[in-house]
């Protein structure tokens, strides 16, 4: 390599093209070089990209040939390591961004190794070299892999600290405030001292408290059911538009599927992705696997993705949760719009062009657009169809209604589709928070940012046992309570920045989901209790008014809830779970006790993640919508 | 624009309120009263007047809904609560004809059409019974409108909101009218025909949950309510005097019972009959859904729930008067009108010919009938009512002039409790004093008000019941101060 020689200019003006150097080098057959051709039209991206995301050429031997129509040095970083005193850590993401690293200093100017010699690319070399610079070709897995090699500390202090530092209120690092002890500590003398010397009135107001609630829960939550069930509500973007989009004008998608030993499911979910209706070359996927997961690993690695699929390791540090993971992740995003993805999820396969669509529908400052979760093994046991009744009416009917009554609406923990600059902006995920979906919907609502649905679905593993079940629920219980502590910090403040109806929807749906879980026990007890005795007792404390409050709840509340439960199913014409929904009760006691042990952990393992295993059905996924075309043909 | 509507409605209701209410007012004043109004009324004095409020002391042998409505009414001054019940059904009326006349406008019918099509559906003799007779059968009526939309649209729109407003107004039916029961019996074959049909194959057991969960809630609520409150589940259907049994207990009175209680294809053929005399229109209306066929199949099968209704009620000696039960037919036809084009051509003319005609011969047949309570009725809209309660109106009146409590069962004293006005200084059954009385071998109250226990339903009376002795020898330390006809009243006297 010449190091006296500084190229300022863009060198493959005279060179043969790629396509064809590809195939002089026998890489490429001439029928794999013509559809790429035709994919580059339909596409609008590069060459290279289509060759690369088809796997058509080995990432190795398709930048050894850039390298060659370029006419410059190929260099291995694992080899040849770059000069980390060169590095600046602001521009780390940047780095990462253009896949662009400098490599050593030369001649009074810095020769940078570079993956995607693109017009940007050489506006950044020339910006941040004085206007003396070289570059050398490398692949994209050597920059990306550099990059996190050296810098792994910064960008792991950024995954776990940057929330805190940048808006330390929102941040669940701290379980309470001081402010918040003193309330609490404050709230139970006084009900203390009350209790002792006015126990009637104390319990009397307590039991006034606890009916208001339960009606005001209860009303709120048929009031969500009838917004949704609004034909309206419901379709957001059709087949028509998704038929009639051009693959052209779509933006680069990166998306994220966080994993920890999970090596079984890796092979599901990558071919779910690679049948997804998006142009692949425009897809920018990273595997997000833990460092110490040396079996997902190595199975990612056996399994020989395309390029499109990037390992990202994500050092050992705590908190080890998945939102830390995924903001490790979120360095080396490149995509315009990112969305999350768990390692069993099986989206619909437009749906990332449904998101695209749906984003240009809705107002400019949206920032996330939710999907629809449900369940493939809907049918396999009680559990599995308890769950898919739930999920049907929290994502099919709720978040709708939530979204129209504008109202923050809890992100589910996967397909949701993100502006990837207002993502960064907002600082992305709370990796203290196990439930950090729901605490962004909220904290992007309160920055006056829009947060929709969408109507696609992505088909998710349900758990089909208990212990599983109570861990995954514990976990989202006490997720609810952390979203709902750090957002109540400054109660004023969120009043002012949700308004009226925000602030209390937040109230009942957030703070009010965990307080009806704790509660139930609790008033069933009673019940129970005074149904076996028979007891007088308690005739002091239900005073006319709240005994009335009190059956209406138990009988009229429950029984329209229940209800609700039978309805959820109408949207998925999942008809045949109706008879199983008159169970729900059962269901919901289950909840009662995960949500005991989400106060417990909260208390003594607030950070703690409890993995849920997957893989665990034998039932096979088969997307609803071509189930139905199958039948109508 | 909305608001110009909102105002417009406004005034409709308005109209049709002051109309109906100052027929109310000409009825009653003219001395017609209906016995289930004033019982109901007396309900509420009796829950209002107590101290504590208790609303289990309207007590579980009647649906309560209109009796919470009735409360607002106890505002109004003592010598026109009397008319609350009355008032209130022609309210509820009222307001049927001001949502039909919204929903009449997307028909686009010019102002004159509107207004003659409502008053022909007013004065349509069912329709003004229901108004002005205090009774449950108005808010029943009301609710009934929304639940034939709410099938139209299910079928038409497999939409979902239909299935929850379907579901939940027959619920809310349950705590309206005991009649409720058996509409959802009449209706409950019919949902085969009126859900949609993809989802009934699909899932027939599903839909019939869907629909049935509210009324079911509602009717094991009652029952779990009668357990709490009053001892045992089945209180209400065994509750003598229950309004959930209806006619049963006097079925002797009425002529309707006489003829065809009991039976099922002899009622079903005479509301048959009666649908031809009053309601030709129903005919037309078939004709025109005809057009579609899933509309007419659901129209015939909505049409054919009254008369179902009509059979299976009389059939269980609940029905007094098929008339009743016949304005749920007047409220189809309603609900028609509201979806059918019949504003062009010939089918206006043909409209308004067959109200007339019904009207008509509605009326004619309802001349003729001889439930002496509908009799009353008639001759109240021309001359004053002899008052044939005199013996309980004096009662109420000697009851006035007296101080101190009255222990009185108001299940056989409603008209004097009535008379009376309020009940302050009464243990009525529910109240704590009365239970604390007469579980005593001798009460320790200032008057005790007995009726005849060999007449009427004076064995039915709860002092009665726990004193059998009391109106024929009278008690220790109990004195007998009055005795007219039927009635005698007790008077505590010391030692």
């Amino acid at each position: 390599m010449d190091g006296s020689t500084i190229f300022m200019k863009d060198t493959m003006s005279d060179s043969v093209p790629l396509g064809e150097l590809l195939i002089t080098r026998g890489l490429l057959q001439q029928k794999q070089l013509d559809t790429a051709l035709d994919l580059q039209k339909k596409w609008g991206t590069r060459l290279g990209d289509i060759l690369l995301s088809k796997g058509w050429v080995r990432a190795q031997d398709f930048y050894l040939t850039l390298a060659i129509q370029y006419q410059k040095p190929f260099v291995d970083l694992f080899k040849e390591r770059p000069d980390k005193a060169l590095w600046k850590d602001d521009e780390l993401t940047r780095y990462t961004e253009l896949l662009v690293l400098p490599l050593r200093k030369m001649d009074g100017g810095i020769l940078f190794a570079v993956a995607d010699p693109t017009p940007a690319v050489f506006e950044y070399m020339d910006e941040h070299s004085d206007g003396l610079y070289d570059y050398v070709i490398t692949s994209r897995f050597d920059i990306i892999w550099s990059a996190q090699n050296e810098a792994d500390q910064h960008f792991s202090d950024r995954a776990v600290n940057e929330l805190a530092r940048q808006q330390p209120v929102n941040s669940a690092g701290q379980v309470f405030t001081r402010a918040q002890l003193f309330w609490i500590f404050g709230l139970l003398s006084v009900l203390i001292v009350s209790a002792t010397f006015w126990p009637i009135a104390t319990l009397v107001l307590a039991n006034v408290f606890i009916s208001l609630f339960m009606l005001l829960n209860f009303g709120l939550r048929m009031l969500f059911a009838w917004v949704g069930s609004h034909a309206k509500i419901d379709v957001k973007v059709t087949d028509e538009e998704v038929r009639a989009i051009n693959d052209h004008d779509l933006p680069f998608y990166t998306v994220l599927v966080p994993m920890y030993k999970e090596p079984s499911v890796l092979p599901i979910i990558t071919e779910s992705l690679r049948n997804i209706d998006y142009p692949l070359s425009k897809l920018d996927i990273k595997l997000i696997l833990e460092e110490d997961d040396e079996e997902t690993i190595a199975a990612a690695k056996n399994l020989d993705l395309e390029s499109m699929f990037e390992i990202i390791r994500v050092p050992v540090s705590l908190p080890k949760t998945k939102p830390k993971a995924c903001n490790y992740a979120l360095s080396f995003a490149r995509g315009e719009l990112v969305t999350i993805y768990d390692a069993e999820d099986k989206p619909e396969r437009d749906q990332l062009k449904k998101a695209v669509i749906a984003f240009r529908k809705a107002p400019e400052n949206t920032a996330v657009i939710q999907a629809r979760l449900n369940y493939f093994n809907a049918n396999e046991n009680w559990l599995t169809r308890m769950f898919t009744l739930e999920y049907s009416l929290w994502f099919d009917f709720y978040l709708p209604a939530l979204e129209a009554l504008k109202i923050p609406i809890p992100l589910g923990g996967t397909s949701n589709h993100f502006k990837l600059r207002i993502l960064k902006k907002v600082n992305a995920w709370d990796p203290y928070n196990v439930t950090e979906d729901a605490d962004l919907g909220v904290r992007l609502t309160q920055l006056n940012y829009h947060v929709g649905v969408v109507n696609s679905t992505t088909y998710e593993e349900a758990t089909n046992r208990f212990g599983n079940w109570i861990r995954q629920r514990s976990r989202w219980i006490k997720g609810y309570m952390q979203t709902y502590l750090v957002h109540m910090r400054h109660p004023v403040r969120l009043y002012r920045s949700l308004g009226h109806v925000g602030f209390w929807g937040f109230q009942f749906f957030i703070g009010g989901a965990v307080l009806s879980c704790l509660l139930a026990p609790l008033l069933y007890l009673t019940y129970f209790g005074w149904l076996y005795t028979q007891t007088h007792v308690l005739d002091v404390i239900f005073p006319s008014i709240i005994l009335y409050a009190s059956l209406f709840s138990l009988l009229l509340g429950n029984g329209l809830l229940i209800y609700l439960s039978t309805l959820c199913v109408f949207k998925r014409h999942l008809y045949h779970l109706i008879p199983w929904a008159l169970t729900v009760p059962v269901y919901w006691l289950m909840m009662s006790i995960a949500a005991y042990k989400a106060l417990w952990q909260l208390i003594h393992k607030p950070f703690y993640w409890e993995k849920t295993t997957h893989g665990l059905t034998n039932f096979l996924h088969v997307d609803p919508r071509e189930k139905k075309d199958q039948a109508d043909v | 624009m909305k608001v110009n509507r909102q105002r417009a409605d406004f005034a409709w209701l308005l109209l049709f309120g002051v109309l109906l209410t100052g027929f109310c007012v000409w009825l009653t004043g003219n001395n017609f009263s209906h016995e289930m109004a004033l019982r109901d009324w007396v309900k509420v004095l009796g829950v209002l007047d107590a101290d504590p409020f208790r609303l289990e002391n309207l007590g579980l042998d009647t649906p309560h809904l209109p009796l919470y409505l009735l409360m607002p009414f106890a505002w109004l001054s003592p010598d026109a609560q009397g008319v609350a019940p009355y008032l209130l059904s022609s309210l509820l009326i009222a307001l049927l004809l001001t949502v039909w006349n919204h929903q009449l406008r997307h028909q686009e019918f010019a102002l004159w059409q509107r207004f003659l099509l409502l008053m022909l559906v007013l004065f349509q003799a069912p329709l003004l019974w229901a108004a002005t007779t205090g009774g449950h059968i108005a808010l029943t009526l009301l609710i009934f409108y929304f639940v034939y939309l709410a099938c139209l649209r299910m079928n038409f729109q497999a939409d979902l909101r239909s299935f929850i407003m379907l579901g939940l107004l027959l619920g809310l039916l349950f705590f309206v009218d005991a009649v409720a029961l058996f509409i959802f019996i009449a209706l409950f074959p019919f949902f085969a025909l009126i859900a949609p049909r993809r989802i009934f194959l699909e899932a027939p057991l599903s839909v019939y949950i869907v629909i049935c969960i509210p009324l079911g809630v509602a009717v094991l609520t009652w029952a779990y309510l009668g357990w709490v409150f009053e001892g045992g589940p089945g209180h209400f259907i065994r509750q003598p005097g229950s309004t959930f049994l209806g006619a049963w207990q006097h079925a002797a009175d009425s002529p309707w019972l006489i003829q065809y209680g009991g039976q099922w294809f002899a009622p079903l053929a005479a509301a048959f009959m009666l649908l031809l005399v009053y309601f030709p229109i129903v005919f037309l209306l078939l004709a025109l859904a005809a057009k579609h066929k899933d509309h007419l199949k659901v129209s015939l099968a909505l049409m054919s729930v009254p008369l179902i209704a009509i059979a299976f009620a009389t059939s269980k000696f609940y029905l007094e008067r098929p008339v009743e039960l016949l304005a749920l037919v007047m409220v189809a036809v309603m609900a028609e009108l509201s979806i059918i084009r019949t504003r062009k051509g010939w089918t206006f003319p043909a409209v308004v010919l067959l109200l007339v005609a019904g009207g008509a011969s509605g009326w004619h047949n309802f001349l003729q009938t001889p439930d002496p309570v509908v009799r009353d009725w008639q001759n109240a809209l021309f001359s004053r009512l002899n008052n044939t309660h005199t013996a309980d109106v004096a009662l109420g009146q000697f009851l006035f002039r007296q101080q101190g409590e009255v222990l009185i069962d108001d299940f056989t004293a409603y008209r004097v409790i009535a008379a009376y006005g309020n009940t302050e200084k009464m243990a009525l059954p529910r109240s704590d004093l009365f239970k604390l009385q007469v579980r005593r071998q001798v009460p320790d109250i200032d008057y005790i008000v007995v009726p005849d226990p060999r007449v009427g339903q004076g064995d039915w009376d709860r002092i009665n019941k726990h004193f059998p002795d009391l109106y024929r020898s009278g008690m220790k330390d109990y004195q007998q101060v009055y005795d007219y006809q039927g009635w005698r009243v007790f008077k505590h006297v010391d030692g």
